[in-house]
């Protein structure tokens, strides 16, 4: 590596701003599939038991059926599509290209159109269509690798399909109007069930994802640097250590050219900074980086870095609770939680202890908006008294904290603390 | 009862819901058709679907079997009043009660299927409805056809509760051990960064060389500053590479891994240092300084970049360094014969030796304290606590 690398002379080290979110964006992708194995496989097993009912149901219908080889056909591109689906998932590590799913999603549209043309003329057409409500039914395997919003607009938009191969076919008159609305809802509904729950179950392993991540900070000494704030400094240490090297083995003249020694004056200025700065965090500061959803909705004012202060108990009990209350009141605006150190007072008789008051400020009306839980964690923080004022519901916790920064009181590593069973 | 138990149960309500209000829906929607819209059994069917849906959307886990019960209930009212209400119960009735009875109510009572015995209420609900609706829609007819309708939906109903139940303890494992594997690595980079933070002298030894470097290392020998940069180079190596900072070329950057050290030979290797750079240092007062190691590094630090900031801005080629220690404290006084400096300026000076020496003594407890004026010299006093 050489120092004469026309680099920005006033920027040290590439800059890194971001990286916080852009870890935890890649993290999120990462474990995005979580349990999604499982899922897809159950999944699997629901399609096969519905397309068994269905080929049962063509079985019936064929001889009656006017073009029975469109009928087969229909039913040979639902199952080769649905093969193709699940043999494409499998093969990319649960995951379905975009081009992939519109595929799936046309086949799927073309076999209804197939097996309406089967049985076109037909009175009563809806009760005879099979391989058409099996394809709707099908949506579902990709509810594990697309987003919600795109299997319900695939659910609507083969709905709407159907409505319209309906119109075409007059059907939408007269007494028998409700089997062509439960025929409609057949092919809506699954793939709405499906998206919503495996909605609701990403949602849920994200959460505790992000949740057993933050768990991690709990060990945290009094004050630390933080991952990113060490990195920063490690980063530093090298590009220090590589203009050094390069001005002791002399591929850097002396005196130095100014550029570079605008790069040294830049380093130092950083390094300085880092070290004056870096050690300033606490475990609450680390807990939120770690959680994308937490960071935007809670905001902790702690100017004495108070938090530190709390026992790994404590901190446990308390980072329960407002994950608690985040997931009771889903609070929409950045900053909506507000968790604030107050000064320490001393205990009387006391000189190992001190008071640390905690004011939780919540955007509900009452307490019954708080998931009952939360109370169970608070008593380990501390005794709490409630209050609400317009709107918001605060929390004043008086918490007994050991008193004075004698060294970071880092509790025993190596010891799991409160990870979820 | 524990936390996977209670995201498994939420889970469930979530699923009961959608399911159970899809099918309420799907057979309103049914039932809102020419053969039926507007009778009168449909009219007193009315406020019972309101009531099953707002039941369907209110479910709770602590009362799941209470609320199953109540809509399988308003299920089997409906299937009666449409069974019962009509010479031959018109398809577009006969299609609502398949839909009650095949989606709404197995989709519901997924809420139970918490244990094995919630699997058998699961059961009972959707056998009992579908029972029932077979036997008010066919009148004694033929029920075989209904019986497979409402087996089969009841059937995909408990794929969906099986999917739930047995994927989220894996998927929660999973979570736990990722979260394991991340507490550990965080412990990790702490230490290191702990390891980082703490080899401080190393680092003001660095940021002198850095500085000098800053300034183009006009004013110094260049063997000087190559050889203090390869010195640099080779700790930062090794800290790099994690390799204890024990065996270190030169005593003076050495950190100690004793509690006290001796003041004399660290101050001498400072002297060392600025003859090198052009700087007389001279000392008074007490060699012989005993202070913890981290505290030492820092005073040691202060008062290194205090003579390099004379070297550089002061335009004398002598310092003087008196050192005097009493019960409480340990102080050093700096001074110089230089040109000296407005207080008001350097307050407004980017991050520079005030921010770094009073940021530094203020870690160690300690205090720095400045007195210059243009052309009066300067006077730096360190103060830390014993």
């Amino acid at each position: 590596m050489t120092a004469h690398a026309p680099t920005r002379p006033t920027r040290a080290v590439p800059a890194q701003r971001g990286a916080p979110v852009r870890r935890r964006h890649e993290f999120g992708r990462r474990h995005a599939g979580l349990g999604m194995r499982r899922i897809s496989i159950g999944l699997i097993l629901l399609l096969a038991f519905i397309t068994m009912t269905g080929v049962v149901e063509a079985l019936v219908q064929a001889p009656t059926t006017p073009r029975p080889m469109l009928l087969y056909a229909a039913w040979g591109i639902l199952v080769l599509a649905d093969l193709a689906v699940v043999t494409i998932t499998k093969a990319l590590g649960e995951h379905l290209p975009a081009w992939a799913f519109g595929l799936f999603l046309t086949a799927l549209g073309v076999l209804i159109a197939l097996d309406f043309a089967a049985q076109w003329g037909e009175a009563g057409i809806v009760d005879r269509l099979s391989a058409g409500s099996v394809a709707a039914t099908s949506i579902v395997l990709a509810c594990t690798t697309r987003r919600v919003i795109e299997i319900v607009l695939a659910s609507v938009a083969l709905t709407l399909l159907v409505a319209i191969l309906l119109a075409l076919h007059g059907d939408f008159r007269g007494p028998e109007l409700h089997d062509e609305v439960f025929m409609l809802a057949q092919v809506l509904l699954p793939g709405i069930v499906g998206a919503s729950v495996i909605g609701a179950f990403r949602r849920m392993i994200r959460i505790e994802l992000e949740r057993a991540l933050s768990q991690s900070a709990l060990a945290a000494p009094e004050l630390t640097v933080g991952s990113l704030a060490s990195e920063r400094l490690a980063r530093l240490d090298l590009a220090a250590e590589n203009l050094l090297a390069d001005v002791a083995d002399g591929r850097i003249e002396l005196p130095l050219p100014p550029e570079d020694a605008a790069r040294a004056g830049a380093l130092a200025t950083e390094l300085r900074f880092n070290l004056l700065k870096s050690r300033n965090q606490t475990w609450l500061d680390l807990a939120l980086e770690e959680s994308e959803l937490l960071s935007h909705a809670v905001r902790v004012e702690d100017a004495s870095r108070a938090a530190g202060l709390l026992a790994t108990r404590q901190r446990a009990a308390l980072l329960s609770a407002i994950w608690l209350i985040h997931e009771s009141i889903a609070p929409a605006r950045a900053g909506a939680i507000v968790v604030r150190f107050l000064r320490t007072r001393r205990v009387v008789d006391s000189t190992l202890l001190l008071e640390l008051p905690i004011r939780l400020s919540v955007p509900a009306s009452s307490r019954t908006a708080i998931d009952p839980a939360v109370w169970e964690h608070l008593t380990v923080v501390g005794r709490y008294r409630e209050h609400s004022e317009s709107e918001r519901f605060h929390v004043d916790i008086r918490c007994i904290v050991r008193a004075g920064r004698t060294g970071p009181s880092t509790p025993d590593r190596g010891t799991t603390v409160g990870g979820p069973d | 009862m524990n936390h996977a138990a209670q995201r498994r149960d939420k889970l469930l309500r979530q699923t009961a819901r959608v399911y159970g209000s899809a099918g309420m829906i799907a057979s309103f929607a049914c039932l809102s058709t020419p053969t039926t819209l507007g009778t009168v059994p449909y009219w007193f069917a009315l406020p019972l679907y309101a009531a099953a849906l707002v039941l369907i959307l209110l479910l709770d886990t602590k009362h799941a079997t209470a609320f199953v019960v109540a809509v399988t209930t308003i299920g089997i009212a409906i299937a009666f009043l449409l069974g019962f209400s009509f010479d031959a119960v018109p398809p577009s009735g006969e299609i609502a009660i398949l839909a009650i009875t095949s989606m709404a109510v197995p989709g519901t009572a997924l809420v139970l299927v918490r244990d094995t015995s919630g699997w058998f209420s699961f059961l009972g609900a959707s056998v009992l409805v579908g029972t029932v609706a077979a036997a008010a829609l066919t009148r004694g007819g033929e029920w075989q056809h209904i019986a497979l309708f409402n087996l089969i939906g009841m059937i995909a109903a408990a794929f969906w509760g099986g999917i739930i139940t047995t994927s989220i303890g894996p998927a929660m494992r999973q979570v736990a051990e990722i979260g394991r594997a991340h507490r550990i690595e965080r412990q990790a980079s702490e230490l290191e960064a702990q390891r980082r933070q703490g080899a401080r002298l190393l680092h003001d030894t660095v940021l002198a060389t850095l500085t000098l470097l800053a300034h183009s290392g006009r004013g110094v020998s260049s063997e000087a500053l190559r050889n203090q940069a390869r010195n640099d180079a080779h700790l930062l190596r090794q800290l790099r590479l994690g390799e204890p900072l024990l065996a270190l070329p030169e005593a003076g950057y050495r950190p100690d891994l004793v509690e006290e050290t001796l003041l004399g030979t660290t101050l001498d290797s400072v002297k060392e240092r600025f003859d090198q750079l052009g700087l007389e240092v001279n000392w008074h007062g007490t060699g012989r300084l005993l202070l913890p190691q981290g505290v030492l590094d820092g005073f040691l630090f202060a008062i290194s970049e205090c003579l390099e900031n004379v070297r550089r801005h002061a335009g004398v080629p002598v310092a003087h360094v008196t050192i005097s220690e009493d019960e409480h404290m340990v102080r050093a006084m700096i001074t110089d014969a230089g040109v000296g400096f407005s207080l008001e300026s350097v307050e407004s000076q980017r991050l520079g030796i005030k921010d770094s020496v009073i940021g530094r003594m203020a870690e160690l407890g300690g205090n720095a304290k400045f007195f210059s004026a243009p052309g009066a010299g300067t006077t730096v006093l360190l103060e830390v606590p014993r």
